[in-house]
């Protein structure tokens, strides 16, 4: 068979030389009656004021370069050419008018390409058809009964052209193949964000549990982490780990310093939560305006290397991505751990639950509250350092853009619950990410928010929330 | 949500606040050594030094400035020196410092106002501006949307649909069969991803992702869209946007999608990553950036006005769009922006003159009474009827192993009529 078509082809090949020495002698004689610039075969064509360009690259399905091939054009100027070792082929025309490209049929079929033949406009000076590009894999099948028939030179016959594709094609674009293959992928990444996502909100609702304040500067909490690890790697050219512990060591001191000057000062005079609240947002832009003044507007890479991914199982993933989310597994059983097991978390738990009767059983409530924020703006300060890694990036307002989703997950988990906010940080994240295999991506987080007021229809305290008692 | 509004609000105020502020101080210094009577020519700016698009400030701005320099060392606009005013216009997330900063330049009465470089933000803008009678010459506006949208828009640089073409023909010539395509959801991303797939599509390449699809201008986890773009197999991908470029790369490149020869880019995102990725990260991926390369005279010279200034991006459009309205008010002989408005088709030779490159050249042959057509660092031709260039060049780019994009060649053409 194959032996068969290389004679075929070599015929073929013959026959198309002959065409173009043929033509070449009309070229040459129609040359004393029209002095005109000829089509010329060049190396690479660039469109200019004086001629156009018709070119292309002759390929197989599989994208493997067919080098060596005749390529003609006739219309209104003729020429003919071979394909370079890449397939590339190109003829500079220096008239306006109708061109067909074509090679030999049998070279088509032998490499199952859609067509041998072309038919396109080239007008000077027209930036959509000053170039034509022609491409045999790609282009609709040539059809011997309509030779005018052209390939790409009208959007109606492209839109036909795409038709075809898709049924030809598909065999092996099964939907479901591409849908089971990015399940897992999704999945996984749902789950990093949500452990990000719920280590970042663990902080934010222990604040509110022993405070009843939902701090809206939670989220450049977080951006500073980023921006402080930024510091650390690419200004002082430290290692990672210690540019995180430098950004978590100045989170929680940027926790205690607001504590000490603000928060403890405005509870001592009873400053109601939705007062301290606003407080809350006008130090949330406050501190973003900084930070556009300090760090600019672009993002900063906390590490300039690119991370090389592999694949385990079926997703696939990389070693920081993979560290991030041991680090959020591993601090967030730390703090559940600190909550449950020592003295100052039974304590903190029991300040959530009610803090005057806690007062009144001879716990510090200031200095319980004023651990907790130490420790809320450290985790926000880690979470902070943890996401810039995974997201390749950390800009003046990636916390604020979280700060939704933060509150969306302490409030589907349960306001106060130190758990709550992890179990409605991972339904969110995985809700989001799965959520984009049936609609378009950008609507992603919408699908999380559904699932947010749908909880919080059946049960108004969130998942983990108790019941509180009104009057 | 309500919290929600409520901070935009209270962003809003102190944005305006912060405005105002900047309007008074700006008061103080802006004003210059002349006498400061009404005639004197008022050149506005509005440019991008927050949000997304601030990586374009620095090479407007220097622009801007170099060119006022120019026309005050030739002796002025009608024999006066001018004045200059500017303002922050952020991006198009940034909808209140959009309206603060053209409002900021407005109080100061200016002749013409170059910028803003986005064309949603142009958007945001233009009526205000075309209201206050103002001319506005953007130097980087390319939605196809934008032609003759007010009889006071101009714009140096061509619309998308010519860099779409180009574009669609890159990736066609260079065997691409598979296409996915990155585009955030704006006015400019989904303009010209339409007139790339327009243009990819006729020569046979096939759109597997993005021809319908977006991702959201203030994403941040770029790893979901990665995946989904992964899943379809591209053989080449396409990325239209802004700073997010940075952070998609990176998630491209670590789950295994090729950035170096298998990566095209536009003029939103074709700019200078040496400082943001590991050397050869992009080495061989191409871009397309409308516009003339700005020659290497002017980079010297923009660099006398900002010596760190690396990236060049509409430098040229801008520098050419205030010796238009320069030469506007020169030969109308008002600094009105009506006038300007009026005149600014005839100097750039839409009615024929004789050529000239500079504006001092093309001040003493208007001051002889002579037609010009404005020849400038841009490369563009007259403006047609519905403001836009009537011929353009588009640039196309390919990076270095030090992520940088280098001039590979022009390609050049008549930008078809609105």
């Amino acid at each position: 068979m194959n032996h068969f078509f290389a004679i075929r082809s070599h015929w073929g090949r013959a026959l198309a030389i002959f065409a173009i020495v043929c033509m070449a002698a009309l070229g040459i004689s129609s040359g004393f009656t029209t002095p005109a610039a000829a089509a010329e075969a060049v190396q690479t064509c660039n469109p200019t004021a004086s001629n156009g360009c018709v070119n292309g690259i002759l390929q197989d399905e599989s994208q493997h370069a067919l080098s060596g091939v005749v390529v003609t054009l006739s219309g209104v100027e003729s020429a003919a050419t071979t394909t370079d070792a890449s397939g590339r082929w190109a003829f500079s025309v220096a008239k306006d008018g109708s061109y067909t490209v074509s090679i030999d049929p049998t070279v088509a079929s032998a490499h199952d390409l859609k067509a041998d033949k072309a038919t396109v406009e080239i007008k000077k000076g027209d930036f959509s058809k000053s170039r034509q590009v022609v491409r045999f894999d790609e282009a609709q099948s040539s059809d011997q009964s309509s030779p005018s028939s052209t390939a790409s030179s009208s959007s109606s016959s492209s839109g036909s052209t795409k038709q075809s594709d898709s049924t030809s094609t598909a065999d092996d674009d099964n939907p479901w193949a591409d849908f089971s293959a990015r399940v897992w992928d999704q999945l996984f990444s749902g789950i990093v964000f949500g452990l990000l996502l719920g280590l970042m909100s663990m902080g934010m609702n222990l604040v509110y549990g022993t405070t009843r304040l939902s701090s809206f500067s939670h989220g450049e909490q977080v951006t500073l982490g980023g921006l402080m690890a930024y510091v650390g790697t690419q200004i002082l050219h430290w290692p990672l780990i210690v540019s995180a512990i430098f950004a978590v060591v100045v989170g929680g001191i940027t926790g205690w310093i607001q504590n000490d000057l603000v928060w403890s000062p405005l509870r001592k005079k009873h400053v109601g939560a939705m007062q301290q609240m606003i407080v809350t947002i006008g130090l949330s832009m406050t501190l973003q305006y900084l930070f556009q003044f300090f760090f600019g507007a672009d993002v900063k890479g906390i590490t300039l290397n690119v991370p090389q991914g592999y694949q385990i199982g079926p997703i696939t993933t990389d070693t920081p991505t993979l560290i991030s989310a041991a680090v959020a597994i591993v601090v967030i059983i730390g703090v559940t751990f600190f909550l449950y097991q020592t003295r100052l978390g039974r304590a903190t738990r029991a300040i959530s639950d009610n803090s005057a009767l806690a007062a009144a059983s001879g716990i510090n409530v200031e200095e319980v509250v004023r651990v907790v924020w130490i420790l809320s703006t450290s985790l926000a300060a880690l979470s902070g350092v943890l996401i810039g890694v995974y997201f390749n990036g950390i800009q003046w307002n990636t916390g604020a853009l979280l700060l939704l989703l933060m509150f969306s997950a302490v409030t589907l988990g349960g306001l106060g619950t130190p758990n709550g906010a992890l179990i409605g940080s991972l339904v969110i994240g995985i809700v989001a990410d799965m959520s984009s295999l049936f609609i378009p991506n950008d609507m992603r987080y919408a699908s999380a928010l559904a699932i947010l007021i749908i909880v919080l229809l059946i049960r108004p305290q969130g998942i983990f929330g108790k019941l509180q008692r009104i009057g | 949500m309500n919290k929600k509004s409520s901070r935009k609000y209270l962003t809003s105020a102190l944005a305006a606040g912060t405005a105002l502020v900047l309007a008074l101080s700006g008061c103080g210094s802006s004003s210059s050594s002349s006498s400061g009577s009404s005639k004197a020519f008022v050149l506005g700016g509005l440019f991008p030094e927050t949000g997304s698009l601030a990586y374009l400030g620095p090479a407007e701005t220097s622009a801007w400035k170099l060119a006022a320099k120019d026309i005050n060392a030739a002796g002025g606009v009608l024999d006066t020196k001018i004045q200059t005013v500017s303002a922050d216009i952020s991006d198009a997330d940034h909808a209140d410092q959009n309206t603060a900063g053209a409002q900021s330049v407005l109080s100061k009465n200016p002749s013409v106002i170059l910028g803003p470089a986005s064309s949603s933000v142009v958007l945001n803008t233009y009526k205000s501006i075309a209201e206050a009678k103002v001319p506005m010459i953007s130097m980087g506006a390319t939605s196809p949307t934008l032609s003759g949208i007010s009889p006071y828009f101009f714009r140096t640089v061509p619309p998308d649909s010519v860099q779409g073409a180009v574009m669609g023909n890159l990736i066609a010539q260079n065997g691409v069969q598979n296409l996915a395509i990155a585009v955030f959801n704006d006015t400019y991303g989904t303009n010209l991803r339409d007139a790339v797939v327009k243009s990819a599509e006729a020569a046979g390449v096939k759109i597997v992702y993005g021809e319908k699809d977006t991702f959201d201008p203030s994403e941040t986890n770029f790893s979901s869209l990665v995946t989904s773009i992964k899943a379809t197999k591209p053989d080449a991908v396409l990325v239209i946007a802004f700073d997010q470029t940075k952070q998609l790369l990176k998630e491209m490149s670590s789950q295994g999608v090729d950035t170096k020869t298998k990566l095209y880019m536009v003029d939103g995102n074709t700019a200078d990553y040496s400082k943001d990725f590991e050397a050869g990260m992009l080495k061989g991926a191409q871009g397309t950036i409308p516009g003339a390369h700005p020659s290497d005279a002017f980079q010297k010279r923009l660099k006398t006005v900002t010596p760190k200034l690396a990236d060049f991006t509409y430098s040229a459009e801008t520098y050419d769009g205030v010796i238009l309205a320069a030469l506007a008010a020169e030969k109308g002989g008002a600094t009105d922006g009506t006038t300007i408005k009026d005149n600014l088709a005839a100097v750039s030779g839409a009615k024929g003159g004789t050529a000239c490159t500079s504006y001092k050249a093309c001040l003493s042959l208007l001051k002889d009474k002579k037609a010009i057509h404005y020849k400038g660092q841009s490369g563009i031709g007259a403006f047609n009827s519905s403001n836009d260039p009537s011929s353009a060049s588009i640039g196309i780019y390919q990076f270095n192993g030090d992520n940088k994009p280098v001039f590979n060649h022009a390609e050049e053409g008549e930008v078809p009529k609105a």
